[in-house]
């Protein structure tokens, strides 16, 4: 007996740049993973010799001869929580400070790349296709705008861009801009609008990532960096999780073609794909499984969905080809010989003879005979894609140490977990709020009040307004932080301090 | 003692009847139109009023050769701090003027009663058809309740849209949040933005930025406008103490004490036991009434939050006409002489003035709820039950079996009694109550010992009345003197003991709380008055800066890293691998700093660490910090929450405070893997060889 697939076979017009593909992603054991990741991407385009296919980490090298003692100590400054190892020796996550201490660690040659193509080739990309991804500001916070080199003068730079400075080999600015614009021109999937609407989320992730680039400028790297891994913890998640949604859009609508039922217009389609981020999360008095339950609809929509367009391929394989025989990839509406657009799949959709397919059952009761042979939809978090998508989401969660307070979820015994988000995501929403306001009325942005944070968590997929347990929390959070001022009373026009703004600004 | 019955007891004095309308619940709890005509039960005068005659001069049309200016006044507050009663004065004046009021839908003030609150009024001069001025006493609602897409700031937008084209005056009270969100409507759209009335949103934003004055007209119906340009006012009534640096509460107590109020109260049988006329006679007595604005006082300051007029007057309305539960269908009066022909003293001691303010929730002065648990050491269910016991060796035609009766019965008097916050469990005043501070252990003793010692022997002069305690107050003493005395004389010394200790529980609980309001003892007192100088700035100012070093120190102290010997002076955990250190920190502002807030009209002290983080410094956080300073208290014994906050705060304010480019005298103490601390000095630019600690 041959190995048993955890999924159906990919039909081709699903596959890599298609409207539905989700790359693969996997466990990141600690959130500061992420910022090392998306220097390596930058820095060095991930390309690795023959000899570095293992993956190496910054604890295999600190305390070793590869670092000199002022780059270790340079790495430390940025130091993350302590590993749960069974060896006596203690060992960290580390956060490199600067592009060029990248080079003593990366991941596995075969690894996924989560970073590139669920950030870099996701949001970025989809808002580089707009023209407005301003990529040397991008390339300059990275290698740090107030950064020494060894032939600059070190008055007025950065603490820590003085410590390991003879030792820095930060990659040439041209090349972290040869390899952003490579990683943003190549989209990881078919546009998402219709050209005459930008993507919202796309819109909301990009700018808020320029935001945080100019704030690099102006104030201390260690500090930034930081920020920085709270903003990728979020920003990274919560697209994937608004991407996975369009494979449960796309399998309803095709599902629904199939079975001759009522269709919205394509307009509805583009508006609940555009908007597929709302309300992904909500905040609840007691721990759910709504973050679980998005992995788990996800991988049996998925397995649904590569059975019907199989069976419909099959039924219409000419119209899956172009001339030439090339295959054929699902767009939202891009024409052109290499697509087939949804609506067009939804038509072929309609007109198969399904009968030939499903025998005496139902389509619906053939459809799940069909899906629970496959490990896939039977264990969604377990098996397959959807235990690669679980692990990667606990980048969310707050660790119990050492986590300084960037975290969203909290994860509760019996596999639930609660939305409580740290006072340095939320300083960092108040800051992204605030900017998001400025730019939205000009040169003045009024006072910050409750309402926009809660405003821009749910520009973010996490709503905070529709329970009645949402605002407590999140007043409780900023009061916790010291964040929110005024009267209690004031509701969802309490002021909130934008600590990171106000003392910029005035300076 | 028997109460004679040929006295009469359908006395009642219509002041206190009167005064039950001002509770939270009550009929004049909110000023509205149904009221406006009759001035309110207590109206003082507020440093505001002076300007009415002044506003209403400028609101209404002058004589034809005259200015052409009207006036906008924006009442600006939170929930309950009198823009309703201040709207309602104005009302009344412009009906004394002879003009009409009269909503959208042509219902005059004067014809409607109860609750009637329409969102709009139009003013007019009687017999004239044209509105001149505008009121919306409650911006904050929506103007059509059943809308489907209703939104209180494009209500708002569309009154001032049309008060702007027709040029007519307008009233208006409203609450912040209604403004922001007019504010926001602006700043999102252009279209709004441009409009002439925007610019008064605007400036209501900058609280300070002063008046402002826009033109009229531009309306799509080409109808003349009564003004050609409407000049905007502000009145801004958020965190206006009525109590600190104000004399509002107490003009409010004046007001409900006034002599003339009370004179239907003579001749009547029950005056003597009365609690509400005993409250007002002692509120009426300069240093009492003192002792209890105090007590208000360290009760604002310890919530937070000011108490706002609608609850200043549902107090005095508690304290002065007791609680309508107790009474329902009837009189406060008739209660009263139910009470006093039933010999129910101890009702009549549970709705005194000290009674109610720490022990409303606990009925009589038993213990609190009962809460079985580690460490508690007294339980309602025992006192009652040793009460009951108590009862049973009392004579059957004893007065005292008659009053204890009504304390151990489960139905007793109303523990609802509203102002939940302040007089609730865990309110503002009731956390105030001077048995639960060790350090009036003594006076308090000494306070028992007299009032109990001279009342058995009554001698004159040092009796219970020399303590500022009135007849109620003496009855109960003589009561609890003969329930100790039959205790004695059942003569079983284990249950004695043990009803003796309950007994003489509830009654010092009692004589606590009476000495907190004739002596002005409470919990916290040193602190919370001492904070209280700090709000007001009153005092002597070197004394006060001598206070805030102290305090500053011990913030100081409790902010520093722990467990890092040798590394200086001065040290702010930026991380637990990364502290910030060097001579630049020690001269920079990252230092704690406490200071009174002047900026945003509140009350309250702030601790300051580096240019703009601040943190608020609650009273209970001051209350600490002085007493650690005092006593040296455990640093464990600090609101964790507000230390791991403040701690941020600080780390916070370091991360901004461009240490990260100062050039000289800057450093960082690095922890590495090893737990091995690494200075780093930087100077002139340059950072020195990592130096191992």
């Amino acid at each position: 007996m041959g190995k048993i697939e955890n999924e159906p076979p990919l039909p081709a017009c699903l596959g890599r740049n298609s409207l539905v593909f989700a790359p693969t992603t996997g466990m990141r054991l600690a959130p500061e993973v992420l910022v090392f990741e998306l220097f390596r991407e930058l820095g060095y385009g991930d390309s690795r010799s023959a000899k570095e296919a293992k993956a190496r980490e910054f604890s295999d090298v600190v305390g070793d001869s590869s670092l000199s003692e002022e780059e270790r100590l340079l790495l430390s400054t940025c130091r993350g929580r302590q590993k749960k190892t069974r060896t006596r020796k203690s060992s960290f996550f580390y956060a490199p400070p600067y592009l060029g201490l990248a080079r003593y660690a990366w991941l596995r040659k075969r690894t996924d790349r989560t970073m590139r193509d669920y950030f870099l080739s996701g949001p970025l990309a989809h808002q580089e296709r707009l023209g407005s991804l301003d990529k040397r500001l991008v390339v300059h916070a990275l290698l740090g705008h107030r950064s020494a080199s060894k032939v600059s003068e070190s008055s007025g730079k950065e603490i820590l861009s003085l410590l390991a400075l003879n030792e820095r080999d930060d990659p040439p600015s041209r090349d972290v801009l040869n390899h952003l614009t490579t990683m943003v021109s190549h989209a990881r999937s078919a546009p998402l609008t219709n050209g005459r609407h930008k993507d919202s989320l796309a819109s909301t992730l990009s700018e808020d990532f320029l935001e945080l680039c100019r704030l690099e400028k102006m104030i201390a790297r260690r500090e930034w960096l930081f920020f920085l891994i709270a903003y990728l913890r979020i920003a990274t998640t919560m697209w994937m999780l608004a991407h996975l949604r369009i494979t449960v859009l796309v399998r309803n609508w095709v599902l629904s073609a199939a079975l001759r039922e009522a269709l919205p217009s394509l307009d509805e389609m583009l508006h609940e794909i555009r908007f597929r981020y709302e309300g992904l999360l909500h905040p609840s008095s007691s721990p759910t499984r709504e973050v679980f339950e998005h992995v788990e609809t996800y991988m049996r929509a998925r397995v649904e969905l590569r059975l019907l367009v199989g069976e419909i391929q099959t039924m219409h394989p000419d119209h899956f080809t172009t001339a030439s025989r090339d295959l054929k990839l699902l767009s939202l509406n891009q024409q052109g010989a290499s697509y087939i657009t949804l609506s067009d799949l939804l038509d072929l959709a309609q007109s198969c003879d399904w009968s030939t397919v499903v025998n005496d059952k139902t389509l619906r009761q053939w459809l799940t005979r069909e899906a629970e042979k496959y490990p896939a939809w039977r264990s969604p978090r377990t098996r397959g894609q959807g235990k690669n998508i679980d692990e990667f989401i606990r980048v969310l969660y707050r660790s119990s140490d050492d986590d300084s307070g960037s975290g969203l979820l909290i994860r509760c015994p019996e596999t639930t977990t609660k939305i409580v988000p740290g006072h340095r995501l939320l300083q960092l929403f108040a800051f992204l709020a605030a900017q998001a306001k400025l730019r939205l009325s000009g040169k003045e942005r009024g006072k910050l009040v409750l309402r926009d944070i809660e405003q821009h968590l749910y520009d973010y997929g996490i709503d905070f307004r529709s329970s009645s347990f949402g605002r407590p929390l999140l007043m409780d959070k900023l009061l916790e932080g010291g964040f929110l001022l005024g009267s209690p009373d004031a509701g969802e026009s309490a002021e909130v301090l934008d600590t990171i703004g106000t003392a910029r600004s005035a300076a | 003692m028997s109460v004679p019955n040929d006295r009469n007891w359908s006395h009642v004095n219509p002041f206190v009847t009167q005064l039950i309308r001002l509770q939270q619940d009550g009929k004049e709890a909110i000023s509205g139109p149904a009221n406006w005509r009759e001035p309110p039960l207590l109206e003082v005068a507020t440093d505001s009023d002076d300007t009415i005659d002044a506003l209403l001069e400028s609101m209404c049309p002058a004589p034809a050769s005259a200015r052409r200016h009207g006036r906008w006044h924006w009442l600006i507050g939170s929930p309950g701090n009198g823009k309703s009663a201040k709207l309602g004065l104005l009302a009344r004046r412009l009906l004394e003027r002879g003009n009409e009021i009269v909503s959208e839908d042509g219902v005059a003030v004067g014809q409607s009663t109860g609750d009637w609150l329409p969102y709009l009024l139009e003013i007019r001069e009687t017999g004239k058809p044209y509105r001149f001025a505008y009121l919306v006493q409650d911006a904050s609602v929506v103007r059509d309740p059943f809308g489907t897409e209703c939104d209180p700031a494009e209500d708002l937008a569309s009154v001032l849209r049309v008060a702007a084209a027709r040029g007519t005056s307008l009233l208006l009270c409203t609450n912040w949040g209604v403004l922001q969100r007019l504010f926001d409507l602006g700043h999102t759209n252009r279209q709004v933005r441009e409009e002439p009335w925007f610019r008064a949103v605007n400036k209501a934003f900058r609280k300070d930025a002063g008046n402002v004055t826009i033109p009229s007209g531009g309306g799509t119906s080409g109808e003349r406008t009564v003004f050609d340009e409407l000049e905007v006012t502000y009145e801004f009534l958020d965190n206006r103490s009525l109590l600190v640096n104000s004399n509002v509460f107490e003009l409010l107590v004046e007001k409900a004490t006034a002599e003339e109020k009370w004179d239907a109260c003579s001749g009547c049988p029950s005056e003597s036991l009365c609690p509400f006329k005993a409250n007002r006679d002692d509120l009426a007595t300069e240093a009492i009434r003192h002792n209890v604005l105090d007590i208000f006082r360290r009760a604002e300051v310890l919530d937070g939050q000011i108490i706002v007029f609608r609850e200043a007057v549902a107090l005095l309305s508690l304290l002065l006409a007791g609680c309508p539960d107790d009474y329902p269908g009837r009189t406060a009066c008739e209660w009263v002489h139910d009470q006093v022909q039933g010999n129910k003293f101890f009702n009549l001691l549970a709705r005194r003035l000290p009674s109610v303010l720490f022990g409303a929730t606990r009925s009589h002065g038993l213990e609190g709820p009962d809460r079985r648990g580690p460490g508690t050491v007294a339980s309602r269910r025992d006192q009652i039950a040793a009460l009951k016991e108590i009862d049973e060796l009392l004579e059957n035609t004893s007065p005292v079996r008659q009053a204890l009766a009504t304390v151990t019965l489960p139905e007793g008097l109303s523990t609802d009694i509203g102002v939940e916050r302040l007089l609730g469990p865990r309110g503002a005043i009731t956390v105030l109550d001077p048995s639960l501070e060790p350090r009036h252990a003594v006076k308090l003793d000494e306070f028992v010992a007299i009032a109990t010692s001279s009342q058995s022997t009554n001698s004159s002069g040092s009796g219970p009345s020399s303590l500022g305690m009135r007849a109620i107050e003496e009855r109960c003493l003589r009561a609890w003197e003969e329930i100790f005395n039959v205790i004695a004389a059942a003569g079983d010394p284990v249950t004695g003991q043990d009803l003796y200790f309950w007994a003489r529980r509830w009654q010092t609980t009692c004589l606590a709380w009476t000495a907190a309001i004739t002596h002005g003892l409470t919990a916290l007192q040193p602190e919370l008055d001492n904070y209280l100088t700090f709000l007001k700035q009153s005092g002597e100012p070197k004394e006060r800066l001598a206070t805030m070093r102290k305090l500053e120190d011990v913030l100081e102290k409790l902010l520093a890293p722990r467990d890092l010997h040798g590394v200086g002076d001065m040290q702010v955990e930026l991380a637990t691998s990364l502290l910030l250190t060097g001579r630049w920190l020690v001269e920079s502002e990252l230092r704690p700093q406490l200071q009174h807030d002047y900026g945003r009209d509140s009350n309250a002290l702030l601790v300051k660490m580096g240019d703009y983080h601040r943190f608020v410094v609650n009273a209970e956080t001051f209350t600490w910090l002085s007493r650690q300073h005092e006593l040296s208290l455990s640093d464990l014994s600090f609101n964790p929450d507000v230390l791991e906050t403040l701690r941020r705060t600080q780390a916070q304010a370091a991360a901004a405070s461009d240490y990260s480019v100062q050039d000289n005298d800057v450093g960082v103490v690095v922890v590495d893997e090893r737990s091995d601390k690494y200075r780093i000095e930087r100077t002139r630019g340059f950072l020195l060889e990592p130096e191992q600690l």
